[in-house]
Parts: C-alpha cells; structure tokens; sequence
C-alpha cells in the first residue's frame, strides 16, 4: 500500500524536477549557459499561479497553469535580453556567468519576497486538498493534472523541435549559430525564445508543484535537485532531463524512506555524484542528443 | 614557507616576465595599507565595529581560500560554507569534548576541512560545470549531516557553551583579545598567499584558470594542481571557521548554508576575481554595509543580488580591478 503511494508521489516530484530540468538543459543547449535562476523562475512561476488563483477565484486550474507560463516566459524574455544577453555577447568567463545567474536568482527569490512576503502560502483552491482515489489509493488530485500537463508539454516541445520552423531553427541556432546565420536564423533572437520558452516549462512544474506543498520565496531550493536531475541525464538532452528527473525523484522518495527523511537532499545529490563519478557527463552523453 | 614578509618582497622572478616586480611590490603595498586598516580601524572605533572586526576577519580568511581556488585556479565551488562549518565544528568538538587548547583543536580543524577538500576535489575529473554543481551537492550533504547528526552536533539547536580562546597560558577573555587571534591569522594567511601567488605553484594555478587546455598542453600536471588548489581553499576556509565558535559564541547549522557559500562567492567577486586584496575587501563591503542598512533588513539579499549583478556588468574586475587600473593611471601619469 505505502509502496505504491510512495512509488506515485516519486514520479510525481520526478516530474516536477523533469520539467525544470529541461528548462535548464535547453538553456545550456541553446547558450551553453548554466542558469542557476532556472529555479528561482520556477518559484516565479508558482507565485504567478497564485496571483491568478487570488484575482480570479474559480478559474480552472489549467488556465492557472497558462497564464503563469506566459507570465514566466515574458520575465525570461526580459531576462535574457537585459541581464544576460551583454555577458554572453563579451564572451565572459564560465564562472562570470554563473554567478551572473546566481544573482539573478537571488533578486529574483527576493523580489518575490517583498511582493508576495515571507510567508509561504497555499493556493486557494479545492485541488490543494483534493484526493482520488486509483485502484484504493488515495492520491492528491493534483497528480492527474502532472499525469497530463507533463507527457502533453513533451510531445508540444517534441513536434516543436521537429517540425516548427522555429524549433528547428532554435536547434540549428543552438548547433552551430555561424551556419545557422547565413540560413536566415538570428542567433539572439534564438537564445531569447529558448530562455522564454524554459522559463514557460519551468513556470509549469511551479504551478504543478504549488499543490502538494506550498509556495514560497524560498521554494526555489526544491528546484535546484532539478540540476542534479539535468545534470544525471547529461547536460542538454531534454529525455535526459526527463530520465534525471525519475531518477532523483524516486531516487530520493524511497532512500529518504530507507534511510531517513531528513537526509533526502543529500540523498538526492550522492545520487547525482554516484552517477557522476562512474559516467562523468551523464548517463545519455553518447547518445544522439 | 617562512612568514618573513617583510624580506620578502622580491618573489622569484625569470627574466622571461619583466614587470614582475613592479606588481609583486605593489601586491605588497597593498597588503601593508589594508592589513593596517584592518587592524587599526576596529581598535580604535571599538565596541560595535569590533565585533564587526571579527566577523570580517572570518570571512575575509574564508573568502582568501576561495580567491584562491576560484579566482586564480578558476574552480567554482557552490559549497564553501560546508568547510567553514567543518572547521567550525571540529574546533568547537575538540574543544569542549577533549579540552583541546585552540590552536590545537585550530589544526584540526584545519585538517579536517582540508581531508574533506581533498574528497570533493577527487570529482575534479568531472568537466566544468558537472564539477561545479557537484560542489552545490556537496554543500548541502555536509549540511544536511551537521543539521541531523543530533548526537554530535546538536542538530538544529547547536552549541553553547563555548570555551575561550587560549594558548600556551594566555586566553582571550575579551572581544579585542579574539580580535587580535583572527587579525593573526588573517595577515600570515594573506602573506602567506601572495608569496605563493607570486611563485611557481601560483602561476600554474592562474594559468589554468585561464586556459585548462593551454597550461596542460604546455606541461603544467593540471589535475594534481587543481587537487592542491581545492584543498588549499578548503583548509583555509576550515581556518576561518574555527574562529566562528569563537565570535558568536555559539554555533548553528544555520551558519552554514547556501546562503552563506553565495555571501562569500560575492564578496570575492564584488571584490575582485583574482586579487586577493580584493577577498578582503569584499568580505570588509558586505559584512559592514548590511550592518549600517539594519532598517532596510528584509532588502539585505535582494541588495545583494543587485549588487552583485551590479558588480559583474560594470567592474567586471571587481573593485581591485577598478583600483589597480587607477593606480595605473595615477602611475602612468606620473611617469610617462
């Protein structure tokens, strides 16, 4: 019985780490940028959620989900095109850029403190505390939306990068921005879609995530297991970051059962080192990305 | 290595790099003017800006650890508070378990942050970036272990009771006395890095945090330097640790989280990446500022954010890089 919820509330969190594992793989795609902000937009995200929930009581939750994702992909917009942009076009130092991001995520997770204050709060909504049952388990309701939004954001990003013009574009921007340039494609406009469009994928997993916890200015912590998440799967590669995301999510839910609770982050993260010491780019760096 | 830094001004130097001794000395003017800062400005001022003199002299020891390993070697660590908490714990555990004396419990401490250096700094085989989020996880292991590890920490709660500094029948018994230990430590720490700066393993760590490919290619062991370099940051961060017992006079694994890994990450960048007087500066900037901005509390990391973007797009050189390039002007002026 506590296996199976167990196992449910894994690839649930796995999930989550997913999708803002591939907001962080597509950004180091498309810029070779590692965004330590990406977790941060995804607590963004999860506020912008709940200022709809607020303004607009009764709104489905799936629009909730919309807006918060088109909310987050204007600010990562306007991100990368003031913070970020200048830096990468200097060529700056890997550790400038980190830390530039590092900043970021600070003013970011700030800033979300002075508006939405110190308080974690709950979105006001029926599905905080709804359950369902599957097969005699009681589950929170929540999960079926993460069993829909999740596959539906990966076939979207799947067709997208293989048949919209622009996804291809963004990939061949990403590949080789030189050649990418003389076939027509701006290489910035391109790094600014693909920060738009993971700050949307991230923006989702925060709504998603808001749920089964709670929001606040610090929850960004939680995203950051989606690095070692992006990180187990090899920078870069979305199924990678999909893969990451089972892996520390179930990881962590049941050695935190096994072990001790307290000690899930940790758990999370030797997960990652384990990995990383026997195949030291991710498991899915020889494959074709 | 003898701590003789006042005969020391001339590093070895090959004929192949003139200026060198232009900038050794100046290295060392520098370290004059700031360390008689340092030491006089919160003696004189005391009561308050004392004990802002100790906790700067802490972290200005940490952040001089991890100049080091990131500004020279180019090694981001995400988790350097982990080692300052290592060597806060151990200093405190050796001495109120065994009734070890400070400087005893002090290398310990020391010793212990270096041996957990030296474990983090095994995954430098790992890439880049995949090395760097390993240092996050790190962080918060050693964290998450000082936080439940209740028997021997004390979890959450921490521990009280912190015995004085003594040594060889002095004690410290007042805020000045602990002062001056840190201020100690501090000024050999910091010669003892510039005249490693200015030798052999120094130019070797720069040159592989320019090009990791380029120092390899032209014979530098760059693995086993990057090994020493991360260990040479922990330890001294464990050194700074050590005294946070002592200023606090309690100790918490609050201290110790990444919070505090970012604080001293931005106090070397604001300061300068690369100078080591630029460590100290930094960790003097955002220790003392946030002190004088207490009405503006719940802003203190969104200023800090701000000014560490601040920081990056307009001295991409840090405040040190701001001031040697005046200094450059001033000189250039004076000799044209």
């Amino acid at each position: 019985m506590t296996f199976v919820i167990q196992l449910m509330s894994g690839l649930a969190v796995g999930c989550i780490y997913g999708l803002v594992a591939i907001g962080f793989s597509m950004i180091y795609r498309a810029m070779g940028l590692v965004n330590f902000a990406q977790a941060d937009i995804m607590m963004i995200g999860a506020f912008l959620g709940y200022a709809i929930l607020v303004a607009a009581p009764g709104i489905p939750f799936w629009l909730a989900i919309i807006g918060a994702m088109l909310g987050a992909a204007l600010l990562g917009f306007v991100i990368e095109r003031v913070a970020i942009r200048p830096s990468v076009a200097r060529r700056a130092d890997q550790v400038y850029l980190v830390l530039l991001t590092l900043g970021i995520g600070i003013v970011l997770s700030n800033g979300a403190r002075l508006i939405w204050g110190a308080d974690p709060v709950v979105y006001p909504t029926g599905l905080t505390h709804q359950t369902l049952t599957l097969a005699g388990y009681p589950l929170p309701a929540v999960y079926l939306y993460i069993a829909v939004v999740m596959p539906a954001l990966l076939v979207g990003l799947h067709l997208f990068f293989t048949r919209t013009w622009l996804g291809l574009a963004l990939r061949a921007a990403a590949d080789d921005p030189d050649t990418a340039a003389t076939m027509g494609v701006r290489p910035a406009l391109a790094t600014s879609v693909s920060f738009a469009l993971a700050s949307a994928i991230g923006a989702a997993a925060g709504v998603l995530y808001a749920p089964i916890s709670y929001v606040s200015f610090d929850m960004g912590v939680i995203g950051v297991k989606a690095f070692a998440a992006a990180v187990v799967g090899t920078l870069g590669s979305i199924p990678g970051a999909v893969l990451g995301g089972f892996i520390i999510g179930l990881g962590e839910t049941f050695g935190g059962q096994l072990i001790a609770t307290e000690y899930q982050d940790s758990i999370a993260f030797a997960i990652m080192i384990g990995i990383l010491l026997l195949k030291p780019t991710g498991l899915l760096s020889g494959a074709r990305r | 290595m003898s701590a003789a830094p006042a005969n020391a001004v001339t590093p070895a130097q090959s004929p192949a790099q003139p200026g060198r001794r232009g900038r050794g000395h100046r290295d060392w003017i520098v370290f004059a003017v700031l360390m008689a800062i340092a030491w006089l400005l919160p003696i004189w001022l005391g009561g308050f800006a004392l004990y802002l003199g100790c906790v700067v002299a802490f972290h200005a020891i940490a952040a001089l650890g991890l100049q080091i390993m990131v500004g020279l070697a180019g090694q981001l660590s995400l988790g350097h508070a982990a080692f300052l908490g290592i060597g806060a714990y151990t200093t405190v555990l050796l001495e109120k378990n065994f009734g070890l004396s400070f400087p005893v419990a002090c290398l310990g401490a020391v010793f212990a942050s270096a041996l957990a250096g030296l474990v983090m700094a095994q995954l430098v085989r790992l890439s880049g970036i995949y090395f760097k989020i390993a240092t996050f996880g790190f962080g918060i292991i050693v964290h998450q272990i000082i936080s439940n590890w209740v028997s021997l920490t004390g979890g959450t709660a921490g521990v009280k009771g912190v015995p004085p500094i003594s040594f060889l029948g002095w004690t410290a018994t007042s805020r000045l006395d602990l002062f001056i230990a840190e201020m100690v430590a501090l000024t050999v720490v910091y010669a003892l890095l510039i005249r490693l700066t200015h030798g052999r393993i120094g130019r070797a760590f720069r040159a592989i945090g320019q090009n990791e490919v380029a120092a390899r290619s032209i014979g530098v062991p760059t693995h086993r330097y990057q090994i020493v370099a991360i260990t040479l940051g922990c330890a001294i961060a464990g050194l700074g640790g050590s005294f946070i017992p002592h200023v606090f006079r309690f100790v918490s694994p609050e201290t110790f989280t990444w919070h505090e890994s970012l604080l001293i990450l931005i106090m070397i960048t604001v300061g300068g990446l690369g100078s080591l007087a630029g460590a100290v500066i930094g960790a003097a900037l955002l220790v003392v500022l946030p002190e004088y901005l207490r009405d503006f509390a719940q802003y203190k990391m969104l200023a800090y954010g701000v000014f560490l973007i601040l920081a990056l797009v307009f001295m991409p050189r840090g405040i040190a890089g701001v001031g040697s390039s005046l200094a450059e002007r001033f000189g250039r002026g004076r000799r044209p």
